[in-house]
């Protein structure tokens, strides 16, 4: 165990050797989200009904009821207006097609699921009204600053952009540090060291978590400063980032030890990271998207990590289809990236047919 | 019970593709002697030193270091073995201090007593009141004090140390001259890796001399130089000398040399004992503005050996 601790604290001396690169990766999601924070739209929403002199606007509220909404009733106001505005995008339109009326309702690609969700039910309650009598009426749909129930973009934004911040912080650092001890020289003192590498390699991910774990808090400090927004349970949305930080720190450290420069490193740490992000719902639950997009989004780690930390988020809302699924598959690539990460390092710390 | 010799290399050799690094080469290393491994630059030191520690596999022969075979009883040679390597791979942005800390962690079995180790080494060295300061900020001498002092931290039986002093001035160097004395006589055993006559000389008990991966010598340098049997010759003369083979035929001599116009070198039998005579032969016809009668040096033994100067 004293072995341990002088390991770890070798690790963390480390961190006068890159204070900048340390600096970047701990702070840079951080920066992000509250510069996205500002210019982003708080996407809520207000309804528009044309002739609101009619009995139509007031069956349509009553429709609306009736549906229901899952983020409350109060998420919807709505407001009757003379004339459907042709500039509006999202509008829902009923058309006849050989003699079939349908409701057609356009989505956004950076929607996110609250959106869809919502939509959804305007269209169930345009249903019900259809069913009355519609004529050759339309309702439009159109963003405007969010109500007290919503709970807005910039959460589900933040939220998905907490593991990105735990993930860059391990993958960069883990990399960035990795390829500095081959480009000066001191892995040597790894290679003709009598302890035992499993140790060393522990220690190097032990530190790794903890950054990880600062950039990720930092972040979760700042959504929740500027939202007014705090998750249900801080333990929980941190312990669900443990496998993510694992499967980075060993993608960055397998990075550091293949190319064994810290550019090509730092460049991979941040590119898989952002792609990660992007791919693995950024912006939007993966079941809100084509199903080959989901069918790709759920393949990275993102992806199930942001699922699990969902219900912390939204009023313990359960989003992802199989949690027992999405937990086996995390710990599926946790330990995949681990044992590739001890076959990296055999390979290229401790091989001798170099 | 005779003494169980610290390294013992048998008929190792390594190739890197077509590239004969390591050629066939065997040699042992007694307890507490500085063993010199001496050649040319490319000569194959660092190679070697590689094969010994187990950081490349000999394609043939054998390695044991302290009776342990470096391929399948490598931690128990680390646990025993300090490496002082040419690029020194010290943590510059770290102190000198916690350089140490890092190496204990990984090197030392006994951390129980490694603070005080470490003050006893860093005051060896001269470095106990810059122990604070970052490694960037020190001399090159003192960069390869600190890695010795590194070096030696996990109590190490024996020491490899890879070109000593290069790049270090001369007061450093004869500071880490004399830190490695000490420690032999302590009873640390050394294998030092050089191209510097001087110091294979001054520091080595024994030496080998390597060319191309082959041993070409092994003995103390005294004995490989007495074993020249010639003094070497320089003089200055003018006029220079036209034909020196026949001014210079009614002595023994060999391997004339004219590397400057009027300078001139050979290797001649008892020089010292004939000293009077030869300059009587030569101031005949010339003005000699100087005469330099030297023992054979280890770049001559190289030059016997291998028909070139150590330092080409």
């Amino acid at each position: 165990m004293r072995r341990f601790s002088l390991l770890l604290r070798n690790e963390f001396k480390s961190f006068l050797t890159a204070p900048v690169v340390h600096l970047i990766a701990i702070l840079q999601p951080t920066l992000m989200y509250i510069l996205m924070s500002v210019i982003m739209v708080v996407p809520t929403f207000e309804m528009r009904i044309v002739n609101p002199s009619s009995s139509l606007g007031a069956r349509f509220i009553a429709a609306v009821d009736e549906v229901g909404s899952p983020v409350g009733p109060d998420y919807i106001e709505p407001i009757l207006v003379d004339d459907p505005s042709p500039g509006f995008r999202q509008v829902v339109e009923i058309i006849e097609t050989d003699g079939n009326s349908t409701a057609l309702q356009t989505y956004g690609y950076i929607d996110s699921n609250l959106v869809k969700n919502l939509r959804n039910r305007l269209t169930a309650a345009l249903l019900v009204l259809w069913n009355i009598d519609l004529g050759d009426q339309g309702i439009t749909i159109h963003e405007h600053p969010w109500l007290p129930n919503d709970i807005p973009y910039t959460v589900y934004f933040g939220m998905a952009m907490i593991p990105l911040a735990a993930y860059l912080a391990a993958a960069m650092i883990g990399g960035y540090l990795m390829a500095q001890e081959f480009e000066n020289g001191t892995i040597l003192i790894y290679r003709l060291c009598p302890t035992s590498y499993p140790l060393i390699l522990a220690a190097k991910l032990t530190r790794l978590m903890i950054i990880a774990l600062t950039g990720a808090g930092i972040l979760y400090l700042f959504l929740g400063l500027i939202t007014g927004i705090w998750s249900s349970s801080f333990i929980a949305v941190f312990v669900i980032l443990i496998p993510l930080i694992l499967i980075a720190s060993c993608i960055g450290l397998a990075a550091g030890l293949i190319t064994r420069s810290s550019l090509p490193s730092f460049l991979i740490a941040l590119a898989s990271a952002f792609a990660f992000w992007l791919i693995g719902s950024g912006f939007g639950l993966a079941a809100g998207f084509s199903t080959i997009f989901e069918k790709i989004s759920r393949l990275i780690p993102n992806t199930p990590i942001i699922e699990m930390m969902f219900p912390y988020f939204y009023y313990e809302r359960q989003v992802a289809a199989h949690p027992l699924a999405a937990k086996l598959q995390l710990v599926g690539y946790t330990l995949s990236s681990l044992i590739m990460l001890v076959f990296i390092y055999q390979k290229r710390v401790l091989s001798k047919d170099r | 019970m005779a003494q169980q010799n610290a390294i013992e290399v048998k008929s190792i050799t390594r190739k890197f593709g077509k590239l004969v690094a390591v050629d066939d080469l065997s040699f042992t290393v007694e307890q507490g002697e500085i063993f010199g491994l001496l050649g040319p630059n490319g000569a194959g030191k660092t190679t070697i030193i590689n094969l010994i520690l187990g950081l490349l596999k000999a394609q043939q022969g054998e390695i044991h270091v302290l009776g342990f075979d470096i391929n399948s009883q490598t931690r128990q040679v680390y646990r025993r073995a300090g490496y002082v390597p040419q690029e020194t791979n010290l943590y510059q942005d770290l102190s000198a201090i916690d350089n140490l800390w890092h190496h204990a962690a990984l090197y030392c079995q006994d951390l129980s007593s490694v603070k005080d180790r470490m003050e006893e080494l860093l005051n060896f060295t001269n470095l106990w009141h810059r122990r604070k300061d970052p490694v960037r900020t020190f001399s090159g001498g003192m960069k390869r004090r600190l890695a010795l002092a590194r070096a030696l931290l996990h109590d190490p039986e024996v020491i490899f140390f890879d070109e000593p002093t290069l790049g270090v001035d001369v007061q450093g160097r004869i500071a880490l001259w004399e830190h490695i004395q000490q420690q032999r006589e302590e009873g640390k055993t050394f294998v030092i890796s050089t191209n510097n006559m001087v110091e294979a000389d001054t520091l080595c008990d024994r030496l080998v001399i390597i060319d191309h991966g082959q041993s070409i010598a092994l003995d103390t340098p005294e004995n490989l130089k007495a074993g020249m049997q010639y003094d070497v010759v320089s003089i200055h003369t003018s006029p220079p000398i036209v034909e020196p083979e026949t001014l210079l035929s009614p002595y023994p001599v060999q391997n004339i040399t004219q590397f400057e116009p009027d300078c001139l070198r050979f290797e001649m039998e008892n020089a010292d004992t004939r000293t009077a005579e030869l300059i009587n032969t030569i101031t005949k016809e010339h003005q000699l503005d100087s005469i330099l009668i030297a023992r054979p040096s280890l770049d001559d033994v190289f030059l016997f050996h291998t028909g070139r100067a150590l330092r080409e």
